[in-house]
């Protein structure tokens, strides 16, 4: 496969919610290929629409994207599918199936590659006991193959998640809070670990990431997003912390910690109040 | 009835007069209407009272004694119950496949002229009951089990398909979604994302049926559908009394076998519905 040159090229982007309400307004961004990027910002900020967007979860209302060399909503289903296969996209709370099986929520990673009878016959009988085995194992979470997902902790469904990404092996790897329920430790060895795997293997890494100093530490580039707008994308040692005092008091709290309800109510203010059922 | 579910809900100082009238006027009219029901269907409730009625009753009761236990004749009823199992088991699976069937477009997964379409199957097919589809499938498919089996599969599968869609509805989606946005086909995305939260629950709802079908297999032979029902409504019309009884007690092991079977079953998955 040859290597995209650009991951992703935003060109005046805007998304905006079902309900009008504006994620993004006016987004420029382009991130080379094999780029490891952190995005950080107060909750709320767009962090997790500019990860849908780049997931082609989201079509943007204006503006032009491209995605690993490609214009996604302009392709065909086809086509859109075979983008959908290079991209790996972690939620944040993910949605794994509570009665499934370990092994087969990590081997789903492979479904786009694997045709469908392939599929079907790995849930009888799972396809590629091995290649789980050692995702797993790199996340310290061999043991736990064959247990049901609902046995396991908040962080131990987060490192279920991250393993069948890294068993899908995409070239664009976006990660939204991907260490949110772990312990510091262990968030910081789980970071570690997805920047090296986008490393060695020449994939873009997207994060979004509350930790600050995960950000700062094991990352490249860091971006931060107040308000659905870029607020300033310079690498780590530019960083300080009066920019991150300003970029979480931009949407109305202050410090490191950020308060989700203050940005909610300046930044996405109207019609979201109004229908309070 | 409806007074006595309300009555709880409202103070004391609320019963006043007016309400109370209304409570006396439904229930003057609820007495009515069962004594009109009395007269006009003729009951002879007194005989029920009469010496000689119990003494018939307990002659009628008693020719079903001793039931008939000759090895050959038990062999029969075995093999009578085995066709009633059979037509019980055959039937819920062939529903359960056909009801997951139906329930993928009835719970709007093709569009919405699938569902209208879907879901118009499932109230018909579900409208009509066990004995009448029995009939049915005896004049198009002629006497015997095969009969049996077609008209439980029939009625279960309107049944196991709309719960089947219920479930699919309830079911968050984001599993699925997430997968399908990674590149994933349809059938795997929904194999993986969506089949394991309602797998337990599609298989609970087939148990239960198939409690239920056990049942109704056994009561089929009536119409002519094979099984311990043809039997029994055979040795009946002849007055083998003592035989149709041997049948009946086979009718009450088998459902309580099914029963313990599919409690036991249905018990060792939690988060079941029912």
């Amino acid at each position: 496969m040859i290597r995209p040159t650009i991951a992703i090229a935003a060109h005046g982007v805007d998304v905006v919610h079902g309900d009008g309400r504006v994620a993004l307004g006016g987004l420029n961004l382009t991130v080379r290929s094999g780029e490891r990027i952190a995005l950080i910002g107060p909750s709320g900020a767009g962090k997790t629409s500019l990860l849908r967007l780049c997931g082609l979860g989201i079509a943007p209302a204006r503006g032009r994207l491209t995605i690993l060399d490609e214009s996604p909503w302009s392709v065909d289903a086809r086509a859109l599918r075979a983008m959908r296969r290079r991209i790996g996209l972690v939620h944040q709370m993910p949605a794994i199936p509570p009665r499934q099986r370990v092994v087969h929520a990590v081997l789903a990673g492979a479904l786009g590659r694997w045709p469908w009878w392939r599929a079907l016959s790995s849930l009888v009988m799972p396809a590629d006991c091995d290649g789980a085995e050692r995702e797993l194992a790199r996340l310290a979470l061999a043991d736990r193959l064959f247990d049901r997902c609902d046995r396991l902790s908040g962080g131990q469904l987060q490192r279920v998640a991250l393993a069948r990404v890294l068993y899908q092996r995409p070239d664009l790897v976006l990660a939204d809070e991907p260490v949110a329920a772990m312990d510091p430790a262990l968030a910081d060895s789980t970071v570690s670990l997805l920047v090296a795997d986008a490393r060695e293997r020449g994939a873009t890494l997207v994060a979004s990431l509350h930790a600050v100093d995960l950000a700062l530490r094991h990352f490249e580039r860091v971006i931060g997003i107040g308000n659905g707008q870029i607020r300033f994308d310079l690498p780590p040692q530019q960083i300080d912390t009066a920019l991150l005092d300003h970029l979480y008091s931009s949407g109305g709290s202050h410090g490191a910690r950020p308060d989700p309800a203050p940005v909610v109510a300046s930044g996405l203010s109207g019609p979201s109040l109004a229908p309070c059922r | 009835m409806s007074a006595h579910v309300r009555a709880p809900e409202v103070s004391p100082a609320a019963i006043a007069r007016p309400r109370c009238l209304r409570c006396r006027f439904v229930a003057g009219l609820l007495v009515a209407a069962v004594a009109a029901s009395f007269i006009y269907l003729g009951m002879p409730l007194g005989r029920l009272f009469e010496v000689g009625a119990w003494r018939d009753m307990l002659a009628f009761l008693g020719s079903f004694f001793p039931p008939e236990h000759s090895p050959g004749y038990l062999a029969r009823v075995a093999v009578a119950a085995l066709e009633t199992l059979a037509i019980s088991l055959l039937g819920t699976l062939l529903a359960a496949l056909a009801g997951a069937m139906l329930a993928l477009p009835a719970a709007g997964r093709l569009g919405a002229g699938a569902r209208t379409v879907a879901r118009f199957m499932l109230n018909a097919l579900r409208s009509v009951p066990e004995l009448v589809w029995a009939s049915l499938m005896v004049l198009a498919a002629g006497l015997g089990p095969f009969a049996g089996t077609l008209a439980l599969a029939l009625h279960t599968s309107g049944v196991l398909g709309r719960l089947y869609a219920e479930a699919l509805e309830n079911a968050p989606p984001a599993a699925e979604a997430s997968l399908v946005g990674a590149g994933s086909g349809a059938v795997a995305a929904f194999c993986y994302g969506t089949l394991p939260q309602v797998s337990a629950q599609w298989l609970a709802y087939a148990l239960y049926r198939w409690e239920m079908n056990i049942r109704m297999a056994a009561i089929l032979g009536f119409v002519g559908a094979g099984g311990l029902g043809a039997m029994l409504y055979y040795e009946l019309s002849l007055f083998n009394e003592g035989r149709a009884s041997t049948v009946i007690i086979a009718m009450l092991l088998l459902s309580a076998l099914v029963d313990g079977v599919s409690q036991r079953l249905r018990a060792d998955r939690p988060g079941r519905p029912l």
